[in-house]
């Protein structure tokens, strides 16, 4: 009998096997979808049930946003959310093995969304609102802008500074980290973990600021020891107080916490980097009209105001509104100047490019192990 | 059934049916018989299952060395042959430091765990300690956390400026100083040792258990005491078992890049997070990583070499017929105060304050570590039960907490009867492929999992996830079918083949009720391993199949930390209530006595 | 040698073709065992007729268990032909799996499985047939061995000589054409094994199974066999009855093996019945020594327990002068250390004997009890 009950076990375990072998062969691609929005676009996309959305945003952001759509559609999203070049790498790679699992590609990194574009890898798709968006931030039928100014800040504990301290850092951030009275209380955000970050670095090192900062500049904030982190961490280290100061995180990451309570506060560079993230539909997605549907309920100012509104980031449709909170609090003071136009910039582009050394120098100049 | 299948056959020892002139094969050992020429075909079995290890085994890795030898990763456009990756790893000087650092961080974790696992053993095993059961569990209890979620209440607590314990003392004792910094050398080492020291007593228990008592009376007999005796006597015989769970431990912490990404170490760049890096921090490359990984390989095979060669020097000791009677016990007296609170001590360290640090971060809404500013909510709970994912993510963990364990068993068994039974030629490469997988660590077999199944449906899938687990543990499975089945008679099996049965037959009605015991011990240990699994999971896991590890490493990732501290302690809730019921339904113990 | 049909001997379950009643039970033919490059059996050949019972003798390591494992088929042949009934097994380019061969065997460790019930282990080789057989015939057989009551048990519940009986009684139940032992009394202790010896043999007979048997025990050999192969080394030293073997051993390896033997080298004298020590003590014997003893590198063989002292000796064509040396009493006899012209020479005397350390006596051996045989290699 025993042995019955152990063979039915083993068995099972086969069929189950097979079974998922034979799911995960389903739901192959149609590139015959349309490239606007057909008159049936809504009840297709329901039948089709669900989405697979691949993200570099915030997590917690993406999911809550999503859940917008999911509430109004009833189509079920699931986020993968990774780190911009880990996502692409492999986006990239399901694409070039024909094995699509996203339905929605959306990544900060506009050279990676211009590749997946040149490749074929997304859709034409033009959604009814694109009008309204910001026509430079994206490539008109394949990609689009859902998000602005997301703008790299560096991050500081009111609780861990004087209040001379505080005063030191937001007159200059950069030359405040590089005064030895901050040793061993300040954390970099690393240039390899986006390329927004690596702008940041490069135009203090390289770009516009080469004169004022420059390679001399880093020397120096190696010698206040800092901590290496992604910038996720990095918030989370300022927030605990592990450190008092963090260089290199985006705003829309901060601002949540300051909404929750977390001591924190943030200053912008002058100037700092800004970047917005595209999201575009994949050409052979297994969810076509599902994930056309979501781009177009995310171009909608409906969606802007939401994503806005959770992430505390300046809406970009024009038909929406700023509903920032932080834009209230006495100590925030708006961007003077911002570089976006790094993802052109051919010399950036090669410094940082595979044969560029930059992330080699930058690793050498801050003393990180890579 | 209520047979107590270790008492089974007092005689068995003797039954060794090999005349005793027949030579003995160079790798000697107990009627370990090498190449009978009479036996001119290899069996079936050992040919199918050596068809099954390479494509689980060997697939991924060639492919980890093909996709060394390239521009970018494997099946990309514009791809093609390119020694860059391979110079910048091998010929330049970008990477010693970061070897150098692995190895002796390897070796100083696996010494450290096998000889705290060893005196824990030694106590348990020769002292009248009390309560034994209980401080049994307590060395053991540690394999039930994820070694990286262990490493985020670690941080939480012991970061240099910001860790509970920092913060708290420092207020407390009017002071700024620094306590304890586990983002340190020795930091690490320690997260490590807490998560290594449960193997190393699994191991040197073992082996303890199986020793001759009469050979530790003897040397009371002749007047040596306890100290000397332990150190003359017990220590020489185990030698082996040591060895190899010293050089197990190594290849294991060689492989482990979750703890120092967590832990956000910097003092070196372990290698397995130079692979981690180079997959996915920007600007990727995967041959970098891939060429990492096969200059780890070289390291973990020469290890697993050694590994392989203790076991075989252990086997020599072991006396399986000499079970009857029981060991003498050291009466500790006074002393078993100190040794009880050495125990105290590493169960505090290595369970509670990692769980206490877990409940309190579930229950922040942001990091807050200093006490007088705690404020606690349920927010997190919600925060991830509201998670969509985190439904699926439950079935999926089930899902590979079942066949992962079933299917390694399984196959585990049939490797076990090939090497112990069939022996030959066949049989010795199969026992070679199978131990194969321990010394691959497991983010590079992960990605040549994925580059070599890309191209296919199975892609993304959980069948995948089990594909590759399965590969990756089937060395422990096997590993307990072995030891299981040495320890049964041949002539227990012969004597059902001389009854008429066939091979399969007498496997499925004496072989495998005999070692049953075995099979389920390491059924319960690869569940908890399947389900806590994050090295291998996190390459290959697709949006529709993470498991609950994957997602808290995405939280991690993603500087959520509190969710995923709340998921990691629903993970621990699963795998303890998995080997509840093992315990008290299937009367399966995680213990020492199967390995 | 007894040469009783079987009348049991219809083809049990595992059985295959029926035996002719004419030919061998079992026949090997140059059997060869190789393990790596060494031959642990060299070619050895014997063959039992139906319902006999023939022993594989020797000391450890001579090949014999190696010898028995390859007929059951679990050891490969390296080379030569193991036939049972007509069904070749083993043979060139042939190797029938185990379970095939219509044998069964009875372990030195008796492979009681601990997780069956006894029946379970009796009933265990009856696969196919209709449960109520299978119920009967495992009762039959339960009664036969004496364990009808133990039925339900487990084998780790039972003695070691019960266990013994689970396993015969298993091996018995298929009704095998040929069953094997191999030393399956060698774990009991003394009396025990007395017992079990004295019962296997009567069931043996009752069954009439077609037996081989291994054992390093002579006693065991002696007593229970028709026919006693004895292995040295992986080749067969002497194959023959257990009275011939013990009468006329062909060597002094089997004078030493079975029984006691004293043994005295020398030279023969052109008659083959007359042999001189080296220190000029002679022996002669009734019968002349065979073609295949050398003149000049003899043995003469007598055992302990035709050795006389005193009167008696007078008797003897062998008489010699001699010292005792020493003296050890057995119970049922004295063993007697002579020193006998510079040899020793070992005498089994009746307890009333009345020799003493160091006491002078004469030491007889009659003629037709002496036995040559070629001297062992020097």
């Amino acid at each position: 009998m025993r042995f019955l009950r152990q063979t039915g076990v083993v068995g099972l375990a086969a069929a189950t096997l097979v079974a998922l072998a034979a799911c995960g062969s389903g739901g192959s691609a149609s590139d015959s979808a349309p490239a606007t929005a057909p008159s049936d676009l809504v009840s297709k996309a329901k039948s089709e049930g669900q989405i697979t959305l691949y993200g570099d945003a915030n997590q917690d952001s993406l999911q809550k946003w999503t859940q917008g759509f999911t509430d109004k559609y009833g189509i079920k999203v699931q986020v993968l959310r990774l780190a911009g070049s880990q996502l692409f790498q492999r986006f990239a790679q399901e694409e070039s093995a024909k094995q699509a699992q996203a339905d929605v590609f959306s990544v900060t990194d506009y050279a990676s969304l211009k590749q997946s574009a040149d490749q074929g890898w997304l859709a034409k798709y033009t959604p009814k609102d694109a009008g309204l968006l910001p026509a430079d931030l994206g490539e008109a039928g394949y990609f689009y802008p859902l998000q602005n100014t997301s703008n790299q800040t560096v991050v500081y504990n009111t609780e861990k500074l004087t209040p001379a301290e505080i005063q030191e850092v937001r007159s200059d951030p950069v030359a405040a980290v590089q005064d030895p009275k901050f040793k061993g209380r300040i954390g970099v955000n690393y240039p390899q973990s986006s390329q927004q970050a690596a702008a940041m670095w490069y135009q203090w090192t390289d770009g516009s600021q080469k004169s004022k900062y420059g390679w001399d500049a880093m020397k120096k904030i190696a010698a206040n020891k800092p901590v290496f982190a992604s910038s996720p961490d990095l918030i989370n280290d300022v927030i605990s107080g592990e450190i008092a100061v963090g260089v290199g995180i985006t705003d829309s990451l901060a601002a949540p916490s300051v909404a929750q309570g977390a001591p924190i506060q943030w200053v912008y560079p002058d100037p700092t980097v800004t970047s917005a993230f595209g999201a575009g539909v994949v050409s052979n997605a297994p969810h076509p009209y599902a994930a056309r549907l979501f781009l177009e309920w995310a171009t909608t100012p409906e969606a802007d105001n939401l994503y806005s509104k959770i992430t505390q980031t300046k809406p970009i449709n024009k038909q929406s509104k700023d509903s920032r909170t932080f834009l209230k609090e006495s100590w925030y003071a708006e961007p003077k100047q911002a570089w976006g136009d790094f993802i052109t910039d051919k010399t950036f582009l090669d410094a940082t490019g595979s044969s560029g050394d930059y992330y080699d120098t930058w690793n050498k100049a801050l003393g990180y192990s890579g | 059934m209520s047979t107590d299948i270790t008492s089974a056959q007092p005689s068995a020892a003797l039954a060794d049916p090999t005349p005793g002139t027949a030579p003995r094969g160079p790798r000697g050992g107990r009627g370990a018989r090498r190449g009978a020429q009479g036996r001119r075909w290899p069996s079936a079995l050992s040919v199918v299952v050596l068809i099954v290890l390479l494509g689980l085994i060997a697939g991924p890795v060639a492919t980890v060395f093909f996709g060394a030898f390239q521009s970018k990763a494997p099946g990309m456009p514009n791809n093609g042959f390119s020694l860059d990756a391979i110079e910048k790893v091998y010929a330049s000087t970008a990477y010693v430091k970061s070897l150098v650092g692995t190895l002796l961080m390897s070796l100083a974790v696996a010494a450290l765990s096998v000889v705290v696992g060893a005196v824990a053993a030694w106590v348990l095993a020769r002292t009248d300690v009390r309560w034994r059961g209980l401080l049994e569990l307590g060395v053991i209890i540690p394999l039930f956390m994820s070694p990286f979620v262990g490493a985020v209440a670690w941080s939480m607590l012991a970061a240099p400026h910001s860790g509970m314990i920092n913060v708290n003392l420092r207020w407390m004792l009017h002071t700024d100083r620094t306590f304890v910094n586990i983002t340190s050398i020795p930091g690490l080492t320690f997260v490590l040792l807490l998560y290594y020291v449960p193997y190393a007593y699994l191991l040197v228990s073992a082996a303890l258990k199986n020793v001759d008592p009469s050979l530790e009376e003897a040397s009371y007999m002749n007047g040596r005491g306890v100290i000397a005796t332990a150190l003359k006597v017990t220590l020489p015989v185990v030698r082996p078992s040591l060895a190899a769970a010293f050089f197990f431990v190594a290849v294991l912490a060689t492989g482990v890049f979750a703890v120092p990404q967590v832990l956000n170490f910097n003092s070196f760049s372990p290698l397995a997070v130079g692979v981690y890096r180079s997959m996915t921090v920007f600007p990727s490359n995967p041959p970098v990583g891939a060429a990492i990984g096969t200059l780890m390989f070289w390291f973990t095979l020469a290890g697993i070499y050694f590994y392989r060669r203790s076991i075989r020097n252990g086997q020599r000791y072991v006396t399986i017929g000499a079970r009857g009677t029981r060991p003498r016990l050291v009466r500790l007296g006074w002393k078993k105060w100190p040794v009880m609170g050495a125990f105290g001590l590493y169960g505090l360290l290595a369970t509670v304050l990692p769980y206490a640090a877990l409940a309190l971060m579930s229950l922040t809404p942001y990091s807050i570590t200093d006490f007088r500013k705690m404020s606690l909510g349920l927010d997190n709970f919600v925060s991830v039960a509201t998670t969509p994912d985190v439904v699926h993510s439950f079935e999926n963990s089930l899902w590979l907490g079942v066949l992962v364990p079933t299917i390694a068993v399984v196959l585990g068994l049939a490797v076990a009867y090939v090497v112990v039974r069939e022996r030959g030629r066949l049989g010795a490469v199969v026992d070679y492929v199978s131990t194969f997988p321990i010394a691959v660590p497991g983010i590079v077999f992960a990605t040549g999992i994925v580059w070599l199944y890309v191209r296919t449906p199975m892609y993304a899938t959980l069948t995948l996830l089990v594909i590759a687990l399965v590969g990756v543990y089937m060395p422990h499975a096997s590993r307990f079918a072995t030891t299981g089945l040495m320890q049964i008679d041949r002539s227990l099996e012969e004597a059902g083949r001389m009854s008429g049965a066939g091979k399969f037959r007498v496997i499925r009605t004496v072989s495998f009720p005999l070692v049953r015991p075995s099979l389920l011990s390491a059924w319960i240990l690869l569940f908890v391993f399947s389900m806590r699994e994050v090295n291998e999971t996190v390459v290959i896991a697709g949006p529709n199949s993470r498991p609950l590890s994957v997602l808290a490493w995405d939280y991690v990732q993603a500087g959520s930390l509190r969710e995923a501290a709340v998921v990691g302690l629903v993970l621990t809730l699963v795998m303890l209530a998995g080997v509840l019921i093992a315990r008290f339904v299937l009367r399966v113990r995680l213990d020492s006595s199967n390995l | 040698m007894t040469t009783q049909a079987s009348p049991e001997a219809q083809p049990g379950v595992a059985g295959t073709a029926a035996r002719t009643p004419s030919g061998s039970a079992l026949s090997v033919d140059d059997l060869r065992i190789r393990y790596g490059d060494v031959e642990a059996v060299k070619g050895i050949s014997f063959s039992i007729e139906p319902g006999g019972f023939l022993t594989l003798l020797g000391p450890s390591g001579c090949g014999k268990s190696t010898t028995l494992r390859c007929i059951a088929g679990l050891e490969p042949a390296a080379g030569g032909t193991i036939k049972v009934g007509d069904q070749v097994v083993a043979g060139p380019g042939r190797a029938v799996p185990p379970e095939k061969r219509g044998i069964n065997m009875v372990f030195q460790s008796y492979a009681v499985w601990p997780h069956m019930t006894v029946a379970k282990n009796v009933g265990y080789g009856l696969k196919g047939l209709p449960k109520q057989e299978v119920a009967d015939r495992v009762e039959e057989v339960l009664e036969l061995v004496g364990l009808a009551s133990y039925a339900r048990r487990y084998g780790t519940e039972l003695s070691g000589g019960q266990q013994q009986r689970v396993a015969l009684a298993r091996a018995i139940v298929t009704r095998p054409k040929v069953l094997l032992f191999d030393e399956p009394l060698s774990n009991l202790d003394a009396a025990l094994r007395e017992q079990m010896r004295v019962e296997l043999l009567e069931l043996q007979r009752t069954v009439g199974i077609t037996s081989v048997y291994v054992t390093h025990d002579q006693t065991e050999a002696m007593s229970m066999s028709d026919h006693v192969v004895l292995l040295r080394d992986g080749v067969i030293e002497q194959a023959d009855g257990p009275r011939e073997l013990y009468r006329r051993p062909r060597s002094e390896f089997a004078a030493r093996f079975v029984g006691r033997a004293d043994i005295l080298p020398g030279r023969l004298d052109t008659s083959r019945r007359r042999l001189e020590t080296a220190t000029g003590i002679a022996v002669v014997g009734a019968e002349a020594a065979g073609d295949d003893v050398p003149l000049d590198a003899a043995s003469a063989v007598f055992r302990s327990e035709n050795v006389v002292v005193g009167e008696a000796a007078e008797r003897c064509e062998n008489r010699w002068d001699g010292t005792v040396e020493r003296v050890a009493f057995l119970g049922s006899h004295l063993d007697v250390a002579l020193e006998v012209g510079g040899a020793s020479v070992r005498a089994e005397l009746r307890i009333d004997s009345g020799v003493e350390p160091g006491q002078r006596v004469a030491v007889g051996v009659l003629a037709a009890d002496v036995h040559f045989v070629p001297a062992a290699g020097l």
